[in-house]
């Protein structure tokens, strides 16, 4: 269906493609001011990400520098979330009025895609020309001239090659590649058309169906390919957007849906880049790898020191540090390597900050460190603070003696208290969600009360599917692991689907358990563990029964389980269960307690020290309501059936429990309320 | 060429699957008359040209029970050359694979040649292919060649009917142009899957696409079944075969894909301990920079080898696997134009025709690019043009033969058409019959 509309809009737009002709040569550009993820949250609650900024000087700037030096005239900021701060800042700064160069502004309030807003410039008919499609938050040196002259010759000889998508080379692993990123790229080896776009984590497997080859005699095959989010676009582009209202993402629908489609005969192409810069700042990890990018001076000339936006007074002094006039050190501070400091910031004595970048009118007071650390503007780090591998928004304050573990993130204005201690990971964030009642915040995240020492302010952010700024140790060596075990042996390659959900299965589990043991070590609130499993719950697309197969093993512990006797074991796991049972029967529901039963036996069977306790998990998990009688009987009936000797085990084991059920209930059939209230 | 023991793959299955039914029903398939010669003469002379040194370690061929008298009556009697040949007899239905294994004890060199029967190839490439294995330490290398378009049919003797039949179903043609995926600097086969196996999609591990982000797959190039091993894959083979069921019996289906697979570091795969290579080790030992005393020079030595496989593109000169009809009536039309490097035996004229001095044909009757071999009889008002006819035959009077294939032995009655046929070992055509895109077998 989709495709019969966009025939209809390839007619309509060859009349603005009429128009082309007539029109002067004035280069266009719409930079996408806003991302439509949640990459940045909670920071990007209160700020877009266009503007926050990298090595002080927001993205934005960045972006449009990029294409002001390309020599494009007139620039579209389309923005939706913070419009008014995007507008505000373009107004305030040089953009507005320099010469031969138009910045505009477009404001899509109701845009949540990235379609949205390009049906919303395609309606507002300000393209008449080819133009570069390029996201507010891309970094780049590279000569995008060249690119448009190479799209413009395509396009003269064949009309059908309706966009030029700039790809970088890097290798696989190379560190502007965002970890979302998993893109194998397929390319006509000799007209460097695109032919397969594949973008999937999940998906451990690439696959080129034969049929490409009837046009395409060579395939080339690319995974050390960077897409760049730069897109030479015609304005059929923006047609065919506009013809199918059910594309949301460029990538995603739009270029999926030409390369699958038989009817239509568009032709993407590419442009590589080798030794040129462009990155996109896409999440946290990009914006890391990029910062130090542009410290080590990759992305020449946008490098501190030249202070391009001319509203800087950076100098480069050996070991790559970068310093504003007006910066005051104090006394025997010391900086290290890799670091930058905006004017007007002052650090006290016997501090030590290195790998960091501070904003401007910090205050760092004494004997503090520093390390691997983004420090925005105005912040206020008081003495013997310690710092690592965080960021720290505008306006930020950390109290005396406090600790900011690493990937922390402490949004705008908030304050860690006297001697407190931040977790790792943990992002802190005022923020007020307004509308309560929309839905879609709720889920992806939500503001946790939380205590933060003496003097703090903020709520915990609890966000998932969200990459850190550093890499959660754990969860790096077990993608390492994951790699090495990945064989690509034909024989075993019918195998390799199931081992990808049980990997992510395995992972899944062990997120949990860290979760819920975490939870019990600092004697976190119990609706707090629920809340937090119930995010990886939809981080990992896993239902409620994963989630009690997941929890229960950490409350079944007990400590020396060899060398205890049964009856002390089982007491400690009724005493456990009946502690935390509230967290097992949040996700405990009637249709999967029997499934539960079962992998309770899957359990025992696999660790033998808790086969003997066997009747005593079930029967606390009756008693905390988390298992129902129903169900246990069903299951007693399914065993009794399984002609399978070995699994009548636990049946035995749990007959005497069984029969006292079956006489509660046989006497409660009289006295049904008074059973109610024993259960509790 | 000492390094080198040559197996030649003769037997009536071969390696792949060749597509010749009904030509080759009564006759081995390496004896099939290329030009009047036989299949396996253009080996043979590829070899003696290349200068392999046959004395020690002989030309093993394989070959079927079915075959084997027929084909060793050849090569010990008809043949001339100085290639040694040591015979092999194969059952049926044993796997390449497993032929391998039951020759190991016979290939005594340190790498050696795999080639199927059904090649005929310049020798110029050999050298070079030679070379390359040997100077990458490779471990399997193997000669690709672009596929052959579609041939336009010549001019001359083209009526609309030859066309017809030239142009075969190019689905056959499919089968053996493998999808073979190679390297950024065309080095190294990253992965070839037989167009037979081939499904509807072609996959790709990114484990694969982490150690080779930058490849290209080709449908255009064909695996010539030419290829060079170093001994020590054999002694993955030899375990495999220990095995209460090998998992490798084709070469080409499942070894090779395997070969090609461990060339991905970390893939937990049992290698074999000669498969660790010491020559760099050698080279310091032997080398005057070096000295006992020298620790640091030890560190760099590479211990555990990687398996490297090569691909070498042939790019000039003659090249074709006969194993389909159509491919072999290509190779019967263009070794008679004599343009190739291997010529048929019959002496060749002015107007570029080859007729043995035997056979009675009044050379007027004969047009350019025809073989005509020993002792054959050609009638009155015969006309040939394009075609090859074999020994002791009998053509009757005003009969025309156009681009056919006539093998030995064969007699044609009066006033018969043949145009586009392939007509085998003594077949016997009525008079007066007309037989177009036909093949007649006896």
């Amino acid at each position: 269906m989709a495709v019969e509309k966009k025939k209809s809009g390839a007619g309509g737009s060859s009349s603005s493609t009429t128009l082309d002709i007539k029109s002067d040569d004035k280069l266009q550009a719409v930079v996408l001011g806003d991302s439509f993820d949640r990459q940045f949250s909670p920071i990007t609650l209160e700020k877009p990400r266009t503007l926050l900024p990298l090595v002080n000087i927001p993205l934005l700037d960045y972006t449009l520098e990029f294409l002001a030096s390309s020599g494009i005239a007139e620039i579209f900021v389309f923005c939706c979330a913070h419009s008014e701060q995007i507008k505000e800042y373009i107004k305030n700064s040089r953009w507005s009025n320099l010469p031969g160069l138009s910045v505009k502004t477009m404001v899509g309030k109701d845009c949540i895609t990235t379609g949205d807003a390009l049906r919303a410039i395609y309606n507002s008919h300000v393209i008449q020309n080819d133009f570069v499609l390029i996201s507010g938050d891309v970094v780049s040196n590279m000569n995008l001239t060249k690119a448009l002259a190479i799209h413009k010759t395509r396009r003269e000889q064949d009309k059908d090659n309706i966009m030029t998508m700039v790809f970088k080379q890097a290798s696989p692993s190379h560190r502007t590649r965002s970890k979302q990123d998993d893109s194998v790229v397929g390319v006509d080896s000799e007209t460097l058309q695109l032919i397969s776009f594949q973008n999937s984590l999940e998906k451990k497997k690439v696959h080129l169906p034969i049929s490409t080859f009837k046009k395409h005699p060579s395939v080339q095959l690319r995974y050390d390919l960077i897409d760049c989010h730069i897109d030479i676009c015609s304005p059929e582009v923006l047609a065919l957007f506009n013809d199918n209202f059910d594309f949301t993402d460029i990538r995603k629908d739009f270029i999926h849906d030409i390369l699958s489609s038989e009817l239509l005969d568009y032709k993407l192409s590419t442009y590589v880049l080798q030794n040129e810069y462009a990155a996109r700042v896409k999440d946290l990890p990009t914006y890391h790898s990029v910062s130090k990018d542009i410290i080590h001076r990759w992305t020449f000339p946008m490098v501190p020191d030249n202070n391009f936006m001319c509203n800087t007074s950076y100098s480069l002094s050996r070991q790559m540090i970068y310093k504003e006039r007006g910066v005051k050190l104090l006394g025997d501070c010391f900086v290290g390597e890799e670091t930058v400091i905006g004017f007007g910031s002052q650090i006290g004595e016997s501090s030590h900050i290195s790998h960091s970048i501070i904003g401007r009118n910090c205050v760092i007071g004494k004997n503090v460190k520093i390390v691997g650390s983004y420090i925005w503007d105005n912040c206020v780090i008081q003495d013997n603070v310690t710092i690592t591998s965080a960021v720290m928004c505008c306006g930020a304050r950390a109290l005396e003696n406090s600790t900011i573990g690493k990937g922390c993130i402490i949004s705008f204005n908030a304050v860690i208290g006297h001697d407190y201690n931040v977790e790792e990971f943990t992002k802190i964030s005022l923020y007020e969600n307004d509308d309560s009642d929309n839905e879609d915040e709720d889920e992806d995240a939500s503001g946790v009360a939380i205590h933060l020492g003496k003097d703090g302010v903020g709520k915990q952010w609890i966000t998932v599917d969200q990459l850190e700024l550093v890499p959660r140790s754990e969860v790096s060596q077990e993608i390492e692991s994951e790699s090495d075990s990945d064989s690509v042996c034909s024989e075993v390659e019918d195998y390799d689907e199931v081992g990808d959900v049980e990997t992510d299965y395995a992972k899944f589990i062990a997120e949990v358990k860290e979760t819920v043991k975490r939870g019990i070590n600092e004697k976190l609130l119990l609706e707090n563990i629920q809340l937090e499993i119930n995010g990886l719950k939809f981080a990992y697309d896993r239902g409620s029964l994963d989630c009690l197969t997941a929890i229960l093993p950490v409350l079944l512990e007990v400590p020396n389980i060899k060398s205890i006797t049964l009856k002390e074991m089982t007491s400690t796991i009724q005493k456990n269960i009946s502690k935390y049972a509230k967290i097992l029967s949040k996700f405990s529901s009637e249709e999967i307690q029997l499934d539960f039963i079962f992998n309770i036996v899957e359990f025992c069977d696999e660790n033998e020290e808790y086969k003997a306790a066997f009747q005593s998990i079930l029967h606390s998990l009756y008693e905390n309501d988390v298992i129902s009688e129903e169900a246990i009987f069903e299951w007693a009936d399914e065993t009794e059936n399984d002609e399978d000797e070995e699994n009548h085990f636990y049946l035995n084991k749990c007959r005497q429990f069984i029969n006292w059920l079956k006489e509660a209930e046989e006497e409660s059939e009289d006295e049904d309320d008074d059973d109610e209230d024993e259960d509790d | 060429m000492t390094e080198f023991q040559v197996v030649i793959i003769a037997t009536d299955k071969g390696i792949g699957n060749s597509k010749l039914a009904p030509i080759d029903d009564n006759l081995p398939h390496c004896l099939l008359p290329v030009a009047n010669r036989p299949l396996i003469s253009y080996q043979l002379e590829l070899l003696e040209k290349a200068g392999f040194q046959t004395k020690n370690t002989p030309v093993l061929m394989l070959v079927s029970e079915r075959s084997q008298g027929k084909i060793k009556q050849y090569v010990s009697e008809i043949y001339k050359g100085n290639i040694e040949v040591e015979f092999v007899v194969i059952k049926d239905d044993i796997g390449s694979c497993e032929m391998l294994y039951r020759i190991k004890d016979k290939i005594k060199s340190n790498y050696f040649i795999v080639m199927n029967g059904n090649l005929i190839v310049d020798d110029s490439f050999i050298r070079q292919m030679t070379d390359q294995h040997r100077a990458n330490d490779s471990s399997f290398t193997v000669l690709l060649k672009p596929s052959t378009k579609p041939e336009v049919p010549t001019k001359t003797g083209g009526s609309s009917k030859q066309a017809a039949v030239v142009e075969a179903p190019s689905k056959q043609d499919n089968l053996f142009t493998d999808y073979i995926a190679l390297d950024e600097k065309k080095e190294k086969i990253i992965l070839m899957e037989p167009a037979t196996e081939a499904e509807d999609n072609i996959v790709f591990s990114k484990t694969l696409l982490k150690n080779f982000p930058n490849l290209t797959i080709y449908n255009s190039l064909q695996d010539t079944q030419f290829y060079i091993f170093s001994r020590w894959v054999l002694e993955i083979l030899v375990e495999d075969q220990k095995k209460h069921i090998p998992t490798f019996f084709d070469l080409k289906k499942q070894f090779i894909p395997y070969l090609i697979s461990c060339q991905i570091p970390d893939n937990n795969k049992n290698l074999p301990a000669s498969a660790i290579n010491d020559t760099q080790e050698l080279a310091l030992t032997m080398s005057s920079t070096s000295s006992p005393f020298n620790a640091f020079s030890q560190l760099n030595i590479q211990k555990k080898k990687i398996v490297k496989c090569l691909a070498y593109l042939f790019t000039s000169g003659y090249c074709i696997n006969v194993n389909t009809i159509k491919s072999y009536q290509m190779a019967n039309r263009e070794i008679a134009k004599g343009y190739t490097p291997y010529l048929p035996f019959e002496p060749r004229s002015e107007k570029n025709f080859f007729i043995d001095q035997t056979a009675e044909v009044t050379p007027t009757q004969v047009g350019p690019n025809c073989v005509i071999g020993t002792s054959t009889k050609l009638g009155a008002k015969c006309s040939v043009k394009f075609s090859i006819i074999g020994k002791h035959c009998k053509i009757g009077d005003g009969v025309r033969i156009e681009n056919s294939i006539i093998m030995d032995h064969v007699s044609i009655e009066d006033k018969c058409v043949i145009n586009g046929s392939i007509i085998c070992n003594d077949a016997f055509v009525k008079s007066g019959s007309q037989t177009i895109g036909t093949y007649l077998t006896k």
